[in-house]
């Protein structure tokens, strides 16, 4: 599967393409998503103390690994809907919110 | 409490007015027979409106990658209803990035209201309403909560340790704490800094699209904030999915169905619309 990862910037490989937009702490966007990181642009982020970039990697999951992030988003998707548990509107809601999250593990 | 509703429209005014450049080119934008030359002046004076109108152009929204490099063809080709909600989203979001918050995360804010945005937009060809002005009513629906935490810090920061407390919405927290919400401030400030009616409008109904002043707008913006929190696209404020209202579906014509085939859209989308925020 492919995942959004925060690296630190100092490990970002060279050239890799940055999955999401990158803010300064006001949010103002500094570099936008589909940009790579050229030298000049990883020097202009380090000079506005960007410490981490979000960069897509690929990442194997076994079964059990699979199993886990599944629980893990369920979780997720219960805690965030805890207050609205009882409406089905938003039970419904949940489970298409719950099968487009788990498109990602397959 | 210092920040009473009596007080509120007072407060407001007293925030700093939209860079006057902004102003002259809404004023330019006004004209019934728009001058695109005026226009480029006006724009030119300030590269930082130059840069972001370039680069909105060119951004995925529009379909025209990397193509647009000179401001008068980005304003002819984007025309001038879309010219107007850039530059007056600029103003705005300069104002508002130009202070630091106090407590809360704004970049996790900004993100959320971009992905509002573009949920807003996106879902906004589903049920036969203008997507530039969805965009940017979606785009500025928390300005409300914006300007609560970086001009009123010390009555925010008791609406926060309500919410935390109590395990609750930051909106319902606003209202027992103050007694009003963002979405009664934002609108304010929208109106303070001459927003068009239709998006002080749907800022000041998108938590209550079907009550008084609820309009198809708010509606929209309604169903987009619930849309991005769900997909966790940034931070609302608080880590809770509203409910929400079926009288929102209902006024736009739209079901969950249309929903859940634009979530991956969005998504995508949402990851690259910092352009608006450069």
């Amino acid at each position: 599967m492919n995942q959004i990862v925060d690296i630190p910037l100092s490990e970002a490989p060279p050239e890799a393409e940055l999955a999401r937009d990158v803010c300064d702490d006001r949010g103002n966007c500094l570099v936008t998503a589909g940009a790579r990181l050229t030298p000049k642009i990883v020097e202009r982020l380090r000079s506005r103390e960007v410490k981490t970039v979000p960069v897509l990697l690929k990442v194997e999951l076994s079964a059990e690994q699979v199993a886990v992030r599944r629980k893990e988003i369920e979780e997720q998707l219960d805690s965030r809907f805890r207050q609205v548990a009882a409406d089905p509107l938003m039970v419904k809601f949940k489970s298409i919110l719950l099968a487009y999250r788990l498109r990602e593990l397959e | 409490m210092s920040l009473r509703l009596k007080d509120l429209e007072q407060e407001v005014r007293k925030l700093p007015p939209l860079p006057a450049t902004v102003l002259e080119v809404m004023e330019a934008l006004n004209r019934t027979d728009v001058d695109f030359t005026i226009l480029e002046n006006k724009i030119g004076q300030d590269p930082s409106l130059v840069t972001r109108v370039l680069s909105v152009a060119n951004s995925p929204f529009y379909g025209f990658s990397g193509e647009i490099s000179n401001l008068k063809e980005a304003c002819l080709v984007l025309g001038t209803h879309t010219t107007r909600n850039i530059v007056l989203t600029a103003g705005v979001v300069r104002n508002l990035t130009a202070e630091r918050a106090n407590h809360l995360d704004l970049v996790g804010l900004w993100r959320h209201a971009t992905a509002t945005g573009v949920a807003a937009r996106v879902l906004a060809g589903h049920v036969g309403a203008d997507g530039d002005t969805a965009f940017t009513a979606g785009l500025l629906h928390d300005i409300g909560k914006m300007v609560l935490d970086i001009f009123f810090p010390k009555d925010y920061a008791q609406v926060l340790a309500h919410r935390d407390s109590k395990d609750c919405l930051l909106r319902e927290a606003e209202r027992e704490v103050m007694g009003f919400d963002h979405s009664l401030v934002g609108a304010c400030v929208a109106a303070r800094w001459s927003l068009p009616g239709a998006i002080c409008a749907a800022l000041g109904a998108h938590h209550r699209p079907a009550g008084k002043g609820g309009t198809r707008l708010g509606a929209l913006v309604h169903v987009a904030d619930i849309v991005a929190r769900g997909l966790e696209l940034g931070d609302g404020g608080d880590p809770l999915i509203p409910p929400l209202d079926p009288a929102a579906l209902t006024k736009l014509g739209l079901d969950l169905e249309s929903i859940a085939g634009s979530l991956g859209e969005i998504e995508a989308l949402s990851q690259g619309a910092g352009s608006w925020l450069s």
